[in-house]
């Protein structure tokens, strides 16, 4: 670095000092997860000490440079028509303000010849500019509504050291990261690498750990603290002194990973195969395994072993949802049970319906469930009783989704249904597809279809119409999941494929499955997806960062 | 109806409803009371901008409660009202003071409104246009703005 003698002091100097603020601040307000607010008193103290630093730098700054040439450019610029109107404008109304105002520190300007009054205009302008008016504070509040331009966020940081300093602000960049709902990526391998690590040991450590993430989507986990501290010793001190913020590292992993879903850029690794069972249902903690002629298995996905047995129906299970501890399973005999995973307990068998169950939802208010029996039910979750009967549909339901007070049905009917749940209305009928409506999955207002005729839709679901046709698979889509930017749809057809649901592209197809894809879930960063080829395959589209950043 | 005054002494009386829309105001007439007569001194805002201010309160007198944190959606600089727009029409300068006045009075959607207008401002400008908008001189040497650029080239083009 190229710095003249007596500034590199200085930069020293406010170097340590913000060091050893910096790890206070690290230590004690940043990690705790009840104080993540970006006003947090800590960080609020951080920027005061910064500043201090700051200014002495602006000091030396300004005699070296800012007086001469930069001045002199300047007053050129604003001679010649640089200069837009509504800054002009902020010259002239400045003034108006200061006559009026108590402020009025301005000089009669008419007695200056021109030069001089650009100079004057100049100083003004530069008094009442934007990085002497604007604390941090509020520069941070203007970058935190650029969170949808991250490379605005990176122009800007190159603008000067003052703006430079702030888009370096671990708090920035923690808020930005809260807006998006990104998360530390704690250890991307970890997941597949658990299912080799046979100890209880390590297995109860690993789930301690997946514990953590699945509990705390917004606020990063205790664990993710400290994977974030750690990353913080290694990081290295550089420029003006000010490390970079573990925060950033954060956000860039999640805007990096989610720019390898979009580009196709993972890793992949079978979980179970060859077990001669389908996969019906799973996440990142439980799996539903069925075959001909045997009850149901539920299996622990970190460990690859058996929790437990799902017996009392009779035949197979062909509807499952997993939601935390509960699991629901819905049976070709027509019956519904409740299970609590922890106790291995069934807490609920529910009877009505007259045919196979082949879609089940659950929260905690409600569980609703879709039948060959052509109705739909809603049951109370804690009662187990019968809310309502949904009748409308003339075909068997396959797909349903709770939405608040909606339930969104698609049927062999080839249509979608809007249920008013409480008053046990349908408020609208989605005709479009020509076939099964499989699957569906509702986001932000919008209802994401696959059906049989092999296409996916996208319908609006306040005004009902179809917005968009995606067309691609060879056979019927059998599952999907939609997060609003994009889909991933499996198939009749083998493939998996993943769609820009802005455009309606189709950005690339997965051909790891020899057989029709069942099902599939996307959890995190990850992929995973189930076929009648019996394997459940995990891919993971992590960004790793190295170490050294 | 409540008195408030601002740092070059003028004088404003406006309906209380208007005048809750800042935290700050709110707070001082629950310490004080409703039978104090004497009017509240804002002696960190000019009458010019106190005069937009309440300006803006009044356009928004009717406005429905903001939903809890929780509930309210990421706020994205793209979506400004149209009426907002136009008021937000003015001189850096008049911009910087409003926010800061909305900063210091507590009123949070003007503050949003502020900074998302500034936001707007540097979006889709290249670093010179950025610093021409607001009259920032380069104080980088060469080498810094070399390694904040590669510190940020993941960031570009997404």
């Amino acid at each position: 670095m190229s710095h003249p003698r007596a500034s590199e002091t200085t930069l020293r100097q406010s170097s340590s000092s913000d060091e050893g603020n910096s790890d206070v601040f690290y230590d004690c307000a940043d990690f705790e997860p009840e104080r993540h607010s970006l006003a947090g008193d800590g960080e609020r103290k951080h920027w005061g000490s910064q500043k201090t630093g700051q200014r002495s730098m602006s000091l030396d700054k300004s005699a070296s440079r800012t007086r001469t040439s930069a001045v002199k450019t300047e007053i050129k610029r604003l001679k010649s028509f640089h200069f837009s109107a509504p800054f002009e404008n902020a010259i002239f109304g400045l003034e108006a303000f200061e006559a009026a105002g108590s402020r009025s520190i301005a000089p009669n300007k008419h007695s200056f010849d021109d030069e001089q009054h650009g100079r004057e205009k100049q100083r003004d302008l530069r008094e009442r500019g934007i990085n002497s008016v604007l604390p941090e504070e509020i520069m941070i509040q203007i970058f935190l509504n650029m969170h949808t331009n991250s490379k605005a966020l990176a122009l800007s940081a190159l603008v000067c050291r003052r703006w430079g300093t702030i888009l370096r602000d671990n708090g920035l960049w923690k808020g930005l990261c809260s807006i998006k709902n990104f998360s530390p990526i704690v250890n991307p391998h970890e997941f597949a690498e658990s299912v080799h690590s046979p100890t209880q040991l390590a297995a109860r450590k690993t789930k301690l750990r997946c514990r953590c993430i699945s509990v705390t989507k917004r606020c990063p986990s205790s664990n993710g603290a400290e994977a974030l501290v750690e990353g913080k010793k290694k990081c290295n001190v550089n420029w003006n002194g000010v490390s970079l913020a573990p925060w950033k590292s954060v956000y860039k992993q999640n805007l990096l990973t989610s720019m390898n879903w979009f580009t196709g850029k993972y890793t992949m690794r079978p979980l179970f195969g060859g077990m001669n069972a389908l996969c019906l249902a799973f996440d990142e903690n439980w799996a539903v395994l069925i075959s001909q002629g045997e009850a149901g298995k539920l299996l622990n996905v970190k460990t690859g072993r058996l929790h437990m047995h799902l017996e009392g129906h009779t035949g197979i299970i062909s509807a499952v949802k997993l939601h935390g501890h509960f699991l629901i399973t819905g049976g070709v005999d027509s019956i519904i049970k409740v299970w609590d995973i922890e106790a291995r307990q069934c807490l609920l068998t529910l009877h009505g319906h007259s045919g196979e169950i082949v879609a089940v939802q659950f929260n905690l208010q409600i569980i609703a469930s879709g039948s060959e029996d052509f109705t739909v039910r809603v049951w109370n979750t804690q009662t187990g009783e019968v809310i309502q009967e949904l009748r409308g549909h003339t075909g068997a339901v396959c797909s349903l989704q709770i939405v608040d007070q909606l339930l969104i049905t698609g049927s062999i009917d080839h249509s979608i249904r809007i249920w008013d749940w409480r008053k046990g209305e349908c408020v609208s009928v989605l005709k479009g597809h020509i076939g099964y409506v499989y699957c569906l999955h509702v986001f932000g207002g919008r209802i994401c279809s696959g059906a049989s005729d092999g296409l996916i839709k996208i319908w609006d679901m306040s005004r009902g119409g179809c917005i968009q046709t995606l067309e691609g698979h060879e056979s019927g889509v059998v599952c999907l999941q939609y997060d609003g930017s994009k889909i991933v749809s499996g198939s009749g057809d083998y493939t998996v494929k993943v769609w820009n649901a802005v455009t309606g592209a189709c950005l690339y197809t997965l051909n790891h499955h020899t057989a029709t894809v069942w099902n599939l879930n996307c959890v995190g960063s990850k992929l995973m997806t189930s076929s009648f080829d019996t394997s459940l395959v995990v891919l993971d589209f992590a960004e790793l960062i190295p170490d050294d950043e | 109806m409540v008195k408030i005054t601002s740092s070059d002494n003028q004088e404003f009386t406006i309906a209380k409803e208007i005048a809750n829309q800042s935290v700050l105001i709110k707070n001082m007439l629950e310490d004080v009371g409703e039978a104090d007569d004497q009017p509240i001194p804002l002696p960190n805002v000019s009458g010019a901008i106190l005069q937009k201010v309440i300006d803006y309160a009044t356009m928004h007198k009717d406005d429905p409660p903001a939903p809890p944190e929780e509930e309210s959606k990421p706020k994205s600089s793209e979506d400004i009202e149209e009426r907002d727009k136009e008021f937000m029409n003015v001189d850096q300068g008049t911009l910087f003071e409003i926010i800061l006045a909305a900063n210091y009075l507590d009123m949070k959607n003007l503050l949003d409104l502020g900074c998302k207008t500034v936001a707007n401002m540097i979006k889709g400008k290249t670093v010179e246009e950025i610093r021409k908008t607001f009259n920032i001189v380069n104080d980088f040497t060469p080498e810094e703005e070399e390694q904040i650029r590669k510190e940020n080239e993941w960031c570009e083009d997404r």
